[in-house]
């Protein structure tokens, strides 16, 4: 297997043509208990990193927000009730399975009319050039096959001047942390994935591929190549987390 | 040693802002949900963003009142400033304690900068929440529960009122009038009264003398 054409899938290298699947796969299993193993998980903290994530990304009334991964609606719900009736939020998710709970979730406990549903790829998005004020992939990046393509793509999809926003697992900047952290993923997740959602490997594939992805650095120079201007990170917890932001050239 | 001090800022930074910020914003919404009539006052202030700057210790907190006239914490805001207040945090902290916030802000060391008045609406919203606790516990408990409940409160809340008074009213009277430690305020009024004549006296005198001194 030629080197371009293989790519990651946790520790394990496969075909660049297999991985969509094998993701896919995973989230079809994990669909139904996403929430609550996002909870588990993180003892209920990736709502403190989402939020950040939206004061970040500056959204007003009126604004179109296209949030990529969206899957169960968390960050999508939060930027319905600040673009209000004028603004459009699209929640698009590659994943079946995932857009289904998340449009369920929001059908039967929080329904919002300005949101939108639609199964898209994030590396060949299917919306006109300079559609959106804002995008933000929150924890999806990684899972993506080809991640420039995935942000050159978001890049045509906003407006000059728009801003991109990607939460995303990365690296612990502290020893400690790190060593704990380590600890944690790979000997608790897994077991608490087996009890909660009867499915230890795809938490084993979570922490494997959180590892694999880019750390702060690497990732700022994947989105500044993909032509976003003023590209800066915020670390959250010690930089378990990282917030990328990276604006759209007004010229563009 | 080094690592763990960095670990501890790290951690304490930006996480716990914002978590100490989502604390907030729910409290003020219940707060405000238990007082639906200030609602419309809220939403006379949509589009406000009010910058609270505290110096000491260094922290930015953004009010903003979005289009639905809800009330959100951020600690990040690129849009225009309504009103800017900055202070120490024990300024704002002596904010909150006034009885009267408007009168508060205007005489207090904090300084404000944009529209003080709409600083001043906002202010007196707060400070006029009046929270039906009672019509809140109703809904989760029913009438008579919630009711029982809410007498049982007020009884205790006067009661500490009550005791709180008398307990302050005897100390000052052991102050003043047992141990003698400290005079009372009449004691003390009189004191000033009896230095402003003895002022005067002194004043007549000297220029008294002065007349004098240019007859001989």
């Amino acid at each position: 297997m030629k080197e371009n054409d293989s790519t990651d899938f946790g520790f394990k290298t496969v075909p660049k043509n297999e991985k969509a699947d094998l993701v896919a796969g995973i989230f079809n299993s994990v669909a139904d208990r996403y929430d609550l193993m996002n909870d588990l998980m993180s003892i209920g903290i990736h709502r403190i990193w989402k939020r950040f994530a939206i004061e970040l990304s500056a959204v007003r009334e009126g604004n179109s927000v296209l949030d990529i991964a969206g899957g169960t609606g968390d960050l999508a719900i939060k930027f319905a009730d600040i673009v209000g009736p004028d603004g459009t939020v699209v929640l698009a998710d590659i994943n079946e399975s995932m857009l289904k709970v998340g449009r369920d979730k929001l059908l039967d406990k929080c329904w919002r009319p300005n949101i939108d549903f639609v199964q898209a790829d994030a590396q060949n998005l299917p919306f006109p050039d300079a559609t959106f004020e804002c995008i933000t992939i929150a924890f999806g990046l990684r899972n993506v096959t080809d991640k420039s393509a995935a942000l050159k793509s978001m890049y045509r999809a906003l407006k000059p001047g728009g801003r991109l926003l990607i939460l995303e697992f990365s690296k612990p900047t502290n020893e400690i942390l790190a060593k704990a952290y380590d600890a944690y993923s790979f000997h608790i997740l897994p077991l608490m994935g087996k009890i909660v959602a009867n499915d230890s490997d795809s938490y084993k594939y979570l922490a494997e591929s959180i590892r694999m992805h880019p750390d702060q650095e690497e990732l700022q120079i994947l989105v500044e190549d993909a032509g976003f201007s003023n590209c800066d990170y915020y670390n959250m917890t010690g930089g378990i987390v990282a917030i990328h932001r990276g604006i759209k050239n007004p010229d563009d | 040693m080094q690592y763990i001090e960095e670990l501890k800022i790290q951690m304490i930074s930006q996480t716990l802002q914002t978590a100490a910020m989502a604390i907030l914003e729910i409290s003020i919404h219940q707060a405000i949900k238990l007082d639906r009539t200030k609602c419309s006052g809220l939403r006379s202030l949509s589009g406000c963003a009010f910058l609270i700057n505290i110096t000491e210790p260094n922290l930015r907190i953004y009010l903003v009142i979005d289009s639905t006239g809800q009330p959100r914490l951020q600690s990040i805001y690129e849009g225009e400033i309504t009103t800017r207040v900055s202070g120490t945090a024990s300024e704002f902290f002596a904010l909150t304690l006034s009885e009267d916030p408007g009168a508060e802000l205007i005489n207090s060391p904090l300084e404000i900068s944009g529209e003080s008045n709409r600083l001043l609406e906002i202010s007196q919203i707060f400070k006029n929440l009046d929270l039906d606790w009672e019509a809140y516990l109703t809904e989760y408990l029913g009438d008579i529960a919630s009711h029982r409940i809410g007498s049982s409160v007020r009884r205790v809340h006067q009661w500490n009122k009550l005791t709180k008074d008398s307990l302050l009213r005897q100390i000052r009277e052991y102050i003043h009038e047992e141990a003698r430690l400290s005079p009372s305020k009449l004691e003390l009024e009189d004191f000033y009264t009896d230095i402003q004549k003895l002022r005067l006296a002194a004043d007549r005198l000297a220029s008294l003398t002065k007349k004098l001194r240019k007859a001989i």
